[in-house]
């Protein structure tokens, strides 16, 4: 069966830096994947390839069949891909309904004229953009902070906030950036239900993770990145077994922090121009 | 469109600390009129418009006399309950501050939805204007003309030529930062001012006077309404243009258009990555933004007749933003009361001073120099200007985490910074130490 | 020539812009007050005040000279300050949208701006700065075609003197070093202990007094003040800054030069009326397609 998601030799170099080197992975639609690594190994980076946010210096991506490297960010969520940010980047001042009617927007229609002019399709998407958003933050479990604005829910409500609109632009594949980060084990829990739930009705979803736990717990298979490369694949208990791996995450733990800081890593912050911060 | 909410629970969202201020007594005597004005749908713009129409009445009563040949006598002699602002004056004033307004208005569409800072809106006004003068009768024998046609057929025109210069305008500068962005604006006002300053088709400094007024093809025999005095202009085309203008801004901001330009607003990254377009959506702001400056350069070159580059400095984009962010980012009634501020108010300050200076103002220029301190206090007291709602206020007080920041040194960094910090430092020892 | 000459003021103007720009990210709209009321100032001092209006020879010039440089210069820090003070540190300690700044900063120009219109005091036309250096007298007269004025000459090598003082601080001072730091990173550089309040009041200050005493080359050379004399050549010297690199300091200067170049060749070419269309057309040109500049973006040398 064809994969959905093929991240064929990707390579990202930023000046002297390469962030990303032939980095070569697919993914079955239905399955659960996680990515995982110590930090500073490339794997926002590598979800920013995906997404369009970075063109990849060398290699391609594909989607179902199809060359999706270099397209803009607002491209690839037609085409089916959406994703949630490391560190959560909802719309602060808008609703969580709101948030989410943004979402469900992707697939609306209506245009300028359409939004002037009151037109019925403009009429029926409103209603339908509502719905959905409603349905979804039930979905996630947030549906009586439906009139909160964002910047007022609490850190796991807006994590499952970003993962609710990110769903209303209803993607194939849902790209997941450490969603669990800042969770306690309580939140962790029910976002591995709703992890597993997003599966089952048909998203597939590429995860990063740092938590052993859950992302060896949810994924069907996995891959580790470290320094830009893919050290290991398979399935949870053979990756975690392997001695590589258990190398990369030992060998770099004790100066962890200092490692991520001493390589430049652009991928430690993914946003435009704050200064680094270490990751969790 | 009817509204389901009370008065009461609105002023609660958006504008908190004034409903904690106004008893309840006051907010339910006006709690009846806000529930019908909602209630009777679109009808309420029809309201609105003839209220709007009561004012030429009240600065000029006669007026009614030259409609109403039968009323002409009742209506001689009575006296306008306002102040300053009336006879031929003030209605010269009324049409002004409409043209203003209609400017607020589309400048509200860049500024205050889409949160594009454009300093050389009056740009688009101009060319508006121009566009006018050379698709009618104007000028001299030399005069050059695109097509010499009536009045009226040159108004979708001025409104597509300023649809062109915002899309032209936008699509090269619109993945600059805000900064810089406001400056290009700046520069593009620039340059078209001097262009027509220094080219022969537009007559250069001396302008382009003559300028043929609109002619709505009524019957004679309709008497008064037939006739464009000042005061037509403001009924005829002034109340139907604001009215529409308004409500093409209402319904965008109630759509997918309007959320999106929100979206960009709060992050623009993560708006992106929402599958929002965001240049196009950028760009459709700086066209619409436009599209009414066109329609009011096309009102202004048939009111005045008489057009030039001195008409349209650099001073009036300026004020007009003032108008927007005074009033009240992000709220059609901010933008309208701003415009009546900027360009009424100095106006009634003038003649209540007799056309002396106001402790030592002149009012003409002196209105920017207090519009100008009042823009800094705005900013710095109560960034959404005067009628911005709650949410727009938070927004504008505090950078998004999507912005470069300009750090507070007051503020303590954080654990994870100080954190960070020192394993930098410990890891920079050991590499040291090796 | 004359156009080259114009490029040291721009130059000297487009220090402030960049400096502020470097440490704080934010274009410092007003500036071009900042500018004028080096000039305004010494129009009042010598003009009005003190009566120094004829030109004065011998050793008492250079006297003359330099306190009507300093007195605009210091006037001129002192305003950049005073708005550092009273406009931007307000929004620094709430945290303010970018958008806030910008908005907040063309209110102050246009503020200051207009309030220098107003008959108390600068009027709206012309007003003749003080002639205290013989406007006619020249150094060279023909200099590779262009006759060489005395005042001509001062500004060149005042210019150049500021311009090199000001690399000197920047590089090799330690105040120098933390609006460097500053620049880079600003949250680094207050975890190292620097005091970010008095490293910005300082920026302004220091590219505040080059202004002023650009408004005062500019006074001596125009022989007039006006109550909007700074608009034009302080986006002049905005389009120097960007096209030099802007928050570079190098850059601003060989911005400025390349700028009065540009703006001579195309008064020769095309006709001076297009100048002001020309520069702005830089302007637009640069930020659009190459909004690092010439230089780039790095502040030290």
């Amino acid at each position: 069966m064809a994969p959905l998601l093929k991240v064929d030799h990707v390579t990202m170099q930023f000046g002297g830096l390469r962030a990303l080197g032939d980095v070569d992975f697919e993914i079955s639609e239905g399955e659960i994947f996680g990515l995982i690594g110590p930090n500073g190994a490339g794997k926002t980076t590598l979800f920013n390839c995906i997404t369009g946010v970075y063109a990849p210096t060398d290699g391609k991506v594909d989607f179902v069949g199809e060359a999706i490297t270099g397209k803009r960010p607002d491209q690839i969520v037609a085409i089916g891909i959406c994703r949630t940010f490391q560190q959560i980047r909802l719309f602060p001042n808008m609703t969580a309904l709101e948030n989410v009617i943004v979402g469900a927007d992707a697939r609306h229609k209506t245009s300028i004229f359409g939004a002037i002019l009151r037109s019925r399709r403009r009429k029926r998407e409103e209603l339908e953009g509502e719905e959905t958003a409603l349905s979804l933050l039930d979905f996630c479990g947030i549906k009586r902070y439906a009139n909160d604005l964002g910047r007022n829910l609490s850190y796991g409500d807006q994590r499952r906030l970003e993962i609710a609109r990110a769903l209303a632009t209803q993607p194939k594949l849902v790209l997941l950036d450490e969603p669990a980060a800042g969770m306690n084990p309580v939140e962790k829990n029910g976002l591995r239900d709703l992890v597993r739930k997003i599966r089952d009705n048909g998203t597939t979803v590429l995860l990063i993770e740092h938590d052993m736990k859950v992302v060896m717990g949810l994924s069907d298979r996995v891959a580790v990145l470290d320094h830009g490369e893919v050290i290991a694949e398979g399935l949870p208990e053979q990756v975690q077994s392997n001695p590589k791996v258990i190398e990369a995450y030992l060998g770099s733990g004790a100066g962890g922090a200092a490692g991520g800081a001493a390589t430049g890593d652009p991928e430690a912050d993914d946003q435009v121009a704050t200064p680094t911060q270490g990751e969790n | 469109m009817a509204t389901k909410r009370d008065l009461r629970t609105y002023l609660n969202e958006a504008y908190p600390k004034t409903s904690d201020r106004l008893p309840d007594g006051v907010v339910n005597a006006f709690n009846g009129p806000y529930r019908a004005y909602y209630a009777i749908g679109y009808w309420r713009y029809l309201v609105a418009a003839l209220l709007m129409a009561t004012i030429p009445i009240l600065m000029e009563p006669s007026i009614l006399g030259d409609f109403f040949p039968a009323l002409e006598d009742s209506v001689a002699d009575l006296e306008s309950p306002i102040p300053y602002l009336t006879g031929g004056f003030g209605i010269r004033v009324l049409v002004m501050t409409g043209i203003w307004i209609l400017l607020a208005l589309g400048l509200s569409v860049v500024v205050g939805m889409a949160g594009l800072l454009d300093l050389g809106y009056v740009a688009f006004f101009m060319l508006g204007a121009y566009t006018t003068a050379f698709m009618t009768e104007s000028g001299g024998a030399d005069q050059f003309h695109f097509v010499v046609w009536p009045n009226v057929a040159a108004l979708p025109f001025a409104i597509l030529v300023c649809i062109l210069a915002g899309v032209a305008l936008g699509i090269p500068t619109l993945r600059l930062r805000g900064d810089y962005l406001a400056i290009v604006t700046l520069g593009f006002h620039e340059i078209v001012r001097q262009s027509a300053n220094n080219l022969t088709i537009t007559n250069g400094s001396r302008g382009i006077p003559g300028i043929e007024r609109p002619d709505l093809g009524l019957p004679e025999s309709w008497g008064e309404f037939a006739v464009l005095s000042s005061h037509n202009y403001w009924f005829f085309l002034l109340i139907p243009a604001i009215i529409l203008a308004v409500i093409m801004i209402r319904h965008l901001e109630d759509s997918r258009v309007g959320r999106y330009w929100t979206a960009i607003r709060e992050d623009e990254v993560a708006a992106a990555a929402m599958g929002v377009p965001v240049v196009k959506m950028k760009v459709l702001a700086f066209a619409i933004g436009a599209s009414t400056s066109g329609v009011a350069g096309w009102i202004f070159a048939g009111y005045a007749t008489f057009i030039s580059p001195n008409n349209f400095p650099l001073l009036y984009s300026i004020l007009i933003l003032c108008a927007v962010v005074i009033g009240g980012l992000g709220s059609i009634s901010g933008a309208v009361v701003g415009a009546m501020l900027v360009q009424g108010l100095p106006e009634v300050v003038r003649e209540a001073s007799g056309g002396r200076t106001v402790f030592g103002f002149d009012p003409e220029t002196g209105r920017i120099a207090v519009f100008g301190f009042l823009l800094v206090v705005v900013m710095i007291f109560r960034p959404g200007g005067l009628f911005a709602p709650k949410r727009r206020r938070i927004e504008l007080s505090e950078a998004s985490a999507a912005e470069g920041v300009i750090i507070d040194e007051s503020a303590q960094p954080s654990q994870d910074e100080i954190e960070f910090a020192s394993s930098v430092h410990e890891a920079s020892q050991q590499k040291e130490g090796d | 020539m004359t156009g080259l000459i114009l490029g040291f003021l721009y130059a000297l103007i487009a220090l402030g812009y960049t400096m502020v720009y470097g440490v704080l990210k934010l274009i410092n709209f007003a500036h071009d007050v900042i500018f004028a009321t080096g000039g305004i100032a010494v129009f009042y001092a010598f003009g009005l005040w003190f009566g120094i209006t004829e030109p004065v020879t011998g050793p008492e010039l250079a006297l003359v000279v330099t306190a009507a440089l300093l007195i605009g210069g210091v006037v001129s820090s002192g305003a950049a300050a005073a708005l550092e003070r009273l406009a931007y540190r307000p929004l620094r300690r709430r945290n303010a949208a970018r958008l806030s700044y910008l908005i907040t900063a063309i209110g102050a120009s246009f503020f200051m701006t207009y309030m220098y219109q107003q008959d108390f005091l600068l009027g709206t036309g012309k007003r003749s700065f003080p002639n205290f250096m013989d406007r006619q007298s020249a150094v060279a007269e023909d200099f590779l075609g262009t006759r060489v004025t005395d005042i001509m000459f001062l500004l060149v090598i005042t210019s150049i003197v500021c311009l090199v003082i000001l690399d000197r601080f920047i590089n090799q001072t330690r105040t120098g070093r933390s609006i460097r730091a500053l620049s880079e990173d600003i949250t680094a550089a207050q975890l190292m202990g620097v005091n970010v309040d008095r490293v910005i009041v300082t920026t302004f200050v220091v590219g505040g007094f080059f202004a002023g005493v650009a408004g005062v080359l500019y006074g001596m050379r125009f022989g007039n003040v006006v109550f909007n004399m700074g608009f034009i050549p302080g986006l002049k010297a905005f389009t120097a800054a960007v096209l030099g690199g802007i928050g570079n300091i190098r850059g601003a200067m060989i911005g400025g030069l390349a700028l009065g170049l540009i703006e001579h060749l195309s008064s020769v070419c095309i006709g001076s009326e297009w100048k002001n269309v020309i520069a702005f057309s830089v302007l637009v040109l640069v930020l659009v397609f190459k909004p690092t500049g010439i230089m780039g973006e790095r502040m030290g040398g």
